[in-house]
């Protein structure tokens, strides 16, 4: 206990250790913690910062760990070794880089683990480590704007994040204020070009110019063309004037003029970070050893706090090869008493049905950090190494979001999906999620989600599911489908092969194309997804919010179906299943806003039992459409499946990670014993 | 089966034209909505006497869009420099982060503020 200043310090442990951890990572409640930390900087934990169950222990027993490699610590534990009330355990915090980019793209929080009892019973002090050589850097960024770039050949992925985009428009450029009590020896400045204007180029002028002002006196510029990074690098910046002790730094775009045109250069840039560079003998309040190699980083004076500490996993092991599941439901936490109706629906027809905690993923897969990666690799475990027959099916319960903060009190963040570079924007694909065998980008499981965001939307989609699945029974002529088309002659001339083509194998055919009463074709629409269709197939113009029965016209397209009319629905039909083949119509990743796909699963009783649609501009495509509609009205076959049967027979990568699955991928549209 | 592809995106857009009260001769408001942008750098207001032109960008630097979303946005852009007795004629052009420029809407008027007068 705490009973003055006496400080232990424990080294980090050699490799050999490496193992151990491994294998110790599942201790028993409570003897691993979880501590997140957002940036590089000296962190201080309390013992009460464990939670009121935590109990005393032996001090040289404590390791901290990252990414499995252990870390020096020191404990103050007022000299009686025990690491209990009032004691405060130091350590070096760092944040989570990103792969080529200063933080990770998916998460602010590294994670640390504490692990409170060590194979190892002595642990002999270590001295303070010397300073490396090197400068000293300041490094400032923040991640504010999502922007998706395509990377040039042979290069890492560009960041996903900048700070500010600053623009050839008055007023448009980037000030910060600097501390400058101590002036820096260089200044960098990093960025990117975002336009290419191509009148600019041809008129022999660079794509992109930028001046670099400190106290309105210009340092620094640059010159360059595209999409690409481009670094200032400004040696001896200099003083403010009169000795200030900050300075006023501006990033300025010049608006040009293109003679031949008579319109300025399109130059709009992003940047993405400033970095101060010091003389090693520079008296600055806090420094660490830069992780990269690079000398030190000055980091905050003050001790930080973690930005949050918690229990680690110590349920059953998942890497354990005993395990057997047909069925893994993948749920946030909080989410889990909520599932619990569908998995025991399920468990009741036979599936073995495995329920994991996507904490307890990330703790046993990836050192407690929250990423999509985790949940493939975990899948991909499963499915080569626990007991035959392998799983086949995935349910992702939970919304997601490209939120970085998944520990926010109001994210959507539960259960995160990838982002994948689809026609120039980030995309949420859960394909990426199931690519687990091969080097190829299809599915090898099937997979889809619940987009709840809480236990009771959770619930509502469930209740739908076990209505569905009640009726279905009951159901035996429910073999009927719509199909919806936008008033192009194209659209209508798939949409209606498509029927014909399920009206060859038994199903209804009612078909759905914009005549000159847009209030007729809205209640045709209506009445489709009211009625005992088991099948909606949209096939035309779209968006997050609508379907739209023609292209860019004002006056003649208008909305067909948005997601405000899916209240004005009629509940208690039995649900269609929605194939929105149409642009953006899932994009179920935004932090805020909603999509017309999840409206459909989120509203209670109403809407559709499942959907499938894109999260970005997408092509549509009859043979995809075709083979989709062909497994999805085979009797007996679950929605998951019949997905992904219809993507192992697509070549159009787009398609197969821009469209997801919204709705339980177990349930079958027409039962078995409609065969 | 034969495959068939066509981009289905919904570049949707409307356009109000907020007719400024006659007696105060309040500006012409050009309000415009997308469902959706694509590596767009921003918008320019073009007005015109005539229905079929000739045409002159009124605004004196470019409206900032959003870039690249799919979520609607909402713009506007008001005209001050009118003539209670003129019919003016109105469109909203796309500047791409190329430079490329392309008609977003087709042509508006906005009617004389006398003819409405009384």
């Amino acid at each position: 206990m705490n009973g003055g200043r006496h400080w232990m310090n424990l080294p980090g442990l050699p490799a050999l250790w490496l193992p151990l951890a491994l294998l110790g990572h599942h201790v028993g409640a409570a003897e691993v913690y979880n501590i997140a930390v957002a940036e590089d900087g000296r962190y201080q934990l309390q013992f009460e910062d464990l939670g009121p169950a935590a109990e005393p222990v032996a001090s040289d027993k404590l390791r901290l760990f990252e990414r499995w490699v252990a870390v020096p610590m020191q404990i103050e534990d007022g000299g009686d070794g025990v690491f209990g009330p009032g004691d405060t355990l130091r350590f070096t915090g760092r944040r989570l880089a990103g792969s080529g980019s200063w933080y990770d793209a998916y998460t602010r929080y590294n994670v640390f683990q504490l692990r409170l009892s060590s194979g190892r019973t002595t642990a002999p002090p270590i001295e303070p480590a010397a300073a490396p050589d090197g400068p000293i850097l300041a490094h400032l960024e923040r991640q504010e704007l999502r922007v998706a770039l395509k990377p040039a050949a042979g290069e890492p992925a560009p960041d996903r994040w900048y700070w500010q985009r600053i623009t050839h428009l008055a007023g448009d450029d980037f000030k910060l204020a600097l501390d400058w009590k101590a002036p820096p020896e260089r200044l960098r400045i990093g960025l990117m070009g975002l336009s290419h204007d191509r009148y600019a180029s041809d008129a022999n002028m660079p794509q992109h110019e930028v001046h670099i002002y400190l106290d309105d006196r210009r340092i620094g510029e640059a010159r360059w063309d595209g999409q690409a990074q481009a670094v200032i690098d400004i040696a001896a910046p200099g003083r403010p004037a009169g000795g200030a002790e900050s300075a006023l730094l501006e990033v300025r775009v010049p608006s040009r003029m293109i003679t031949e045109t008579r319109n300025p250069v399109i130059d709009a840039v992003l940047l993405d970070w400033i970095e101060l560079e010091y003389s090693p003998e520079t008296a600055l309040a806090a420094t660490i050893t830069a992780s990269d190699g690079r000398g030190r980083l000055k980091v905050d004076s003050q001790w930080l706090s973690p930005e949050r500490v918690w229990p680690a996993y110590s349920g059953p092991r998942l890497r354990s090869r005993k395990r057997q599941a047909d069925y893994l439901m993948i749920s946030h936490p909080s989410l889990l008493s909520a599932l619990a109706p569908l998995a025991e629906f399920h468990r009741s027809r036979g599936k073995r049905v495995e329920v994991v905690e996507v904490q307890s993923i990330y703790d046993e897969f990836n050192h407690g950090v929250v990423s999509p990666h985790a949940i493939a690799d975990f899948i991909g475990h499963a499915r080569r190494f626990w007991q035959p027959p392998a799983p086949t099916t995935v349910l992702l319960v939970g919304d997601a979001s490209w939120d970085r903060d998944p520990y926010a009190p109001d994210t959507r963040n539960l259960v995160p999906t990838m982002q994948v570079l689809v026609d120039g924007q980030l995309a949420a694909s859960d394909n990426g999620l199931v690519t687990v065998e091969g080097d190829d980008w299809l599915p090898d499981l099937a997979v889809g989600r619940l987009p709840a965001g809480t236990p009771q939307e959770l619930t509502g989609m469930i209740d739908k599911v076990l209505a569905f699945a009640a009726r279905g029974e009951a159901r035996p002529k429910g073999r009927r489908a719509a199909w919806i088309a936008g008033e192009e002659p194209e659209l209508q001339k798939v949409s209606t092969a498509l029927a014909e083509l399920m009206a060859a194998r038994g199903f209804q055919a009612e078909r759905i194309y914009p005549g000159s009463d847009s209030a007729t074709d809205q209640s045709r629409v209506l009445q489709a997804l009211s009625g005992d269709n088991a099948l909606v197939h949209f096939l035309g113009h779209g968006g997050r919010f609508v379907w739209r029965t023609g292209p860019l016209d004002l006056r003649a397209a208008k909305d067909l179906f948005n997601a405000d009319d899916i209240a004005a629905l009629e509940p208690g039909h039995a649900l269609p299943f929605v194939l929105s083949m149409t642009c953006s119509s899932g994009p179920f990743d935004h932090p805020q806003a909603d999509s017309i796909a999840e409206v459909f699963l989120r509203t209670p009783q109403q809407g559709a039992i499942g959907v499938l649609a894109a999260s970005w501009r997408i092509p549509a495509s009859h043979r995809f459409s075709g083979n989709l509609a062909l497994a999805l009205l085979t009797p007996g076959k679950p929605l998951g499946t019949a997905v992904l049967e219809a993507k192992r027979l697509e070549k159009r990568r787009n398609l197969v990670e821009a469209y997801n699955l919204l709705g339980d991928p177990g349930i079958s549209l027409i039962p078995e014993a409609e065969q | 089966m034969r495959s068939w592809l066509a981009l289905l995106v919904a570049p949707l857009f409307g356009l109000w034209l907020v007719i400024s009260e006659p007696w105060q001769i309040a500006p012409n408001t050009i309000r415009w909505t997308t469902q959706s942008e694509q590596d767009v750098f921003g918008y320019d207001i073009y007005r015109g006497d005539q229905q079929d032109g000739p045409f002159e960008r009124i605004n004196t630097q470019t409206i900032l869009g959003v870039g690249t979303t799919d979520l609607p946005q909402s713009y506007q852009f008001s005209d001050a420099e009118i003539d209670a007795e003129t019919v003016y004629w109105y469109y909203v052009e796309t500047v791409a982060l190329t430079g490329e420029r392309k008609p977003l809407t087709p042509v508006y008027p906005s009617p004389p503020k006398s003819a409405s007068l009384w």
